[in-house]
């Protein structure tokens, strides 16, 4: 096989992946292959065959391109106490773009196919889980806040007529204001949780695929 | 050979062989396969790792008719690398005191 038609079929396959990551790799192995001919180590085909097949090749790239991005979120999400400079800078996908990856790392390894679903599965339980209690608190706090608001300014507009009533509603609309505050905190919380649990998630689930990997 | 290269490990061969100057993946990946057996493919996702985490940078340099793309260490990769070295000499000791010392506890 011709280089450049290997690195077509390498393209073809990482085809999923950030395009960052796909033409740091094919970059890399153009390099490589080139070099390797220059330091005698056979033509073409010789040096291509010596480094696999394009789908095996690319499914260790995009199991470790999984791993690096589960790690690199990780490093930011502690950092982010200290300093928010790095954050950019280390953190190169977004949530969503992990969790894509994390699932092209499933399919592009060597386990069985119900394995593969069963993982994606197990990955995405947790994350619908916890999106839909997200969601209902946040629709808890769209409720809330505006009817407090309203408890406020009923209570400010009788304040001159009917003070005692007037500081019950007030206090009732401080009361539900301050309760929404708590539940933004939680909600903040929450996600912060969720998102190192399914890190953990990903990491476990990519450590079974690419120990698949290296076994065959 | 029975023993393999733990990433750490690994992380500092290519470290020093970088240190060396004039280091390209393809040298780099021969060097670490003289010593144990790896992949060809094995230093690609570890060069891409270590150039992310800020041990090292690259520079493309025009040979013959195509750019190469070297790999240089920055000042935390060599700080890293003078760690690595030093964890490696006190670990190599306590193995060698183990597997060569014989009975020293008379």
């Amino acid at each position: 096989m011709s280089k450049e038609l290997y690195l077509k079929e390498l393209e073809r396959c990482l085809r999923h992946l950030p395009a960052e990551d796909r033409q740091a790799a094919i970059d890399y192995y153009r390099d490589y292959i080139d070099d390797a001919i220059a330091n005698g180590d056979g033509d073409e085909s010789e040096v291509i065959a010596k480094l696999g097949s394009a789908e095996e090749l690319s499914a260790g790239i995009i199991t470790d391109v999984a791993i690096s991005s589960l790690s690199s979120e990780e490093s930011s999400s502690t950092q982010d106490d200290t300093g928010r400079t790095d954050k950019k800078v280390k953190s190169k996908h977004n949530a969503a773009t992990t969790i894509w990856i994390v699932i092209l790392a499933i399919f592009a390894s060597p386990v069985a196919l119900p394995v593969a679903i069963t993982l994606l599965v197990l990955m995405m339980v947790p994350i619908i889980v916890v999106a839909s209690v997200l969601f209902a608190f946040f629709v808890c706090m769209i409720s809330i806040i505006p009817s407090s608001l309203v408890l406020l300014l009923s209570g400010i507009s009788i304040l001159s007529s009917q003070t005692g009533n007037a500081i019950v509603l007030i206090g009732n609309g401080l009361t539900s204001l301050g309760l929404s505050g708590f539940i933004m905190l939680f909600i903040v919380w929450l996600a912060r949780a969720v998102a190192r649990a399914f890190k953990a998630i990903g990491r476990w689930i990519v450590g079974i695929v690419s120990k698949k990997r290296e076994k065959v | 050979m029975v023993y393999q290269l733990g990433s750490g490990l690994l992380d500092a061969c290519v470290l020093s062989g970088v240190s060396h100057g004039d280091a390209y993946g393809y040298t780099l990946t021969q060097q670490v396969r003289n010593v144990v057996d790896i992949s060809e493919s094995t230093l690609y996702p570890v060069l891409r790792r270590l150039q992310k985490d800020g041990y090292l940078t690259t520079y493309d340099e025009a040979i013959a008719g195509r750019n190469r793309r070297y790999y240089r260490l920055t000042d935390s990769g060599k700080v890293k690398l003078d760690e690595a070295v030093r964890d490696w000499e006190s670990f190599s000791s306590s193995v060698d005191a183990l597997l060569m010392g014989g009975n020293n506890n008379e």
